[in-house]
């Protein structure tokens, strides 16, 4: 980031800042409420049918680590899988979850044995719950083709960072008519979904799933910042179109 | 009746020290991700050297979580070859690989030419035949799309990407020598860009407040609350 920028940075962080304390400790948050997206409704439903039928999840947190820009969709993808391991903990069967990077494979590998140590399970072999399916793009899809394909599957949820090769996960799921989520914060990752998925998310979709799927106060906040930062940018950039149109700037 | 006394005392001592590692797990990562913004802001002063090493040490931890989750990889394709149930066919395969590149990568070292060649032989035509299939896959995708999805959103995709196709195509530079032509022309290239922008911009607002939710403590995506 060059020096010149950090100032306005930091004046939107502090933004950010002011407003999340606003927003959490004032009643004005109960005054919005968070339209439920459908592709989200029709995961949870499908989760439940999957645990009614004993039947396998398989979540998918794609190939970023946490170190560079795309790990905000890494974080996101673990979120969700804290939520989907939490909604399934009653189900005979473990979701499995692959990933394309070493630091999200262990991280969910502790999501895992958290689960199994909640459910005071017998078992401890959380290591082939969660696993990394390969460690470069192609080899993670060709690593989760596998646990993808299989037939005691009925949901799979790709969130996280995944490109255009998302497409080969879910060709193999369409196949098997799983129900399938694909939420990338790739652009193309996020064409080929729609295309190819039954539900896709779109945009920052991606990053209102924790709000819609937990009831967590933070979740809420966080969302109606993030929609408050977009009206004041949709703002700034009107005003500068306008002063541009004036000959001002 | 001391015995039971004695479990609660236990368990008691378990939450507690349960309670004590959350707080601790929590101050260590809300002290660490204010360093780092602080470091960001400041990078002349004490706090952009701190920055410069916790980073370093994520980048150290982040190389060590990969050795070992390729360790764990091996370990789940080796339970799979003597698995009595979803034994899957494709895991000696792998191992036989993993190992066969383990072993010539020590005996003739990572620089070596052979070795440099052997696997960067194997994953582009490995890669390339995975590119080969995403493209027929997407070709059949996109013939399969309007029979599944028929709205409104669906149609404008369709339209749109059958435009870009000829715009891309660049069929319609052809008539550039026309004003009009050339100000569609344009207009329609800035149109990807603006949508694009404007998805980025979303995706970027999401981004950021993700990370400072983490940062900050508020969130932590990778314990259990």
């Amino acid at each position: 980031m060059s020096n010149s920028a950090l100032p306005f940075f930091l004046m939107f962080i502090l933004i950010i800042l002011v407003a999340g304390v606003i927003f959490y400790f004032s009643p004005l948050k109960n005054r919005f409420g968070i339209k439920k997206s459908t592709s989200l409704i029709n995961l949870r439903k499908s989760i439940g049918l999957s645990i009614e039928h004993g039947k396998g999840l398989h979540v998918s947190l794609g190939k970023s680590d946490l170190l560079n820009i795309h790990g905000a969709a890494s974080l996101i993808g673990l979120e969700t899988l804290n939520q989907i391991i939490d909604q399934s903990i009653l189900s005979d069967n473990h979701p499995v979850t692959t990933a394309g990077s070493g630091d999200l494979a262990l991280l969910a590998q502790t999501q895992h044995e958290n689960v199994l140590n909640d459910k005071s399970s017998p078992t401890t072999d959380f290591h082939s719950d969660a696993y990394l399916s390969g460690a470069t793009n192609y080899s993670y899809i060709a690593g989760a083709i596998p646990p993808s394909s299989d037939d005691t599957l009925s949901t799979q949820i790709f969130v996280g960072n995944i490109g255009p090769e998302i497409g080969l996960l879910i060709d193999s799921n369409n196949k098997k008519k799983h129900f399938t989520l694909a939420a990338t914060d790739s652009l193309e990752g996020q064409s080929v979904g729609y295309v190819c998925s039954e539900e896709a998310l779109i945009g920052e979709e991606l990053f209102s799933i924790p709000a819609q799927m937990s009831d967590k106060k933070i979740f809420k906040v966080s969302l109606l910042i993030q929609d408050l930062l977009r009206w004041i940018v949709i703002a700034i950039i009107i005003i500068v179109l306008i002063l541009k149109l004036g000959g001002i700037l | 009746m001391d015995r039971n006394c004695y479990h609660h005392h236990c368990s008691y001592l378990e939450i507690r020290w349960d309670s004590v590692k959350k707080v601790i797990l929590i101050f260590i990562s809300s002290l660490s991700g204010i360093l780092l913004i602080l470091g960001l802001f400041f990078p002349e002063t004490l706090f952009g050297e701190i920055r410069f090493y916790l980073l370093d040490w994520a980048i150290i931890v982040g190389a060590i979580a990969l050795g070992i989750a390729i360790i764990n990889l091996f370990s789940v394709h080796w339970n799979k070859v003597f698995a009595d149930d979803k034994r899957d066919y494709a895991s000696p395969f792998f191992i036989v690989g993993f190992l066969t590149v383990i072993l010539i990568g020590i005996l003739l070292g990572p620089n070596d030419q052979f070795f440099v060649n052997l696997t960067s032989t194997t994953i582009i035509s490995v890669e390339a035949s995975l590119l080969a299939v995403l493209a027929l896959t997407l070709s059949l995708a996109s013939f399969r799309f309007f029979r599944k999805k028929q709205n409104l959103l669906a149609i404008v995709f369709g339209i749109s990407t059958v435009l870009f196709l000829l715009s891309f195509s660049g069929i319609l530079a052809l008539g550039e020598k026309f004003p009009l032509v050339r100000t569609l022309n344009s207009a329609l290239n800035a149109l990807p860009i603006a949508g694009s922008t404007g998805i980025l911009i979303g995706i970027s607002l999401g981004a950021i407040l993700t990370s400072l939710r983490i940062l900050f403590g508020f969130d932590r995506p990778y314990g259990r609350k």
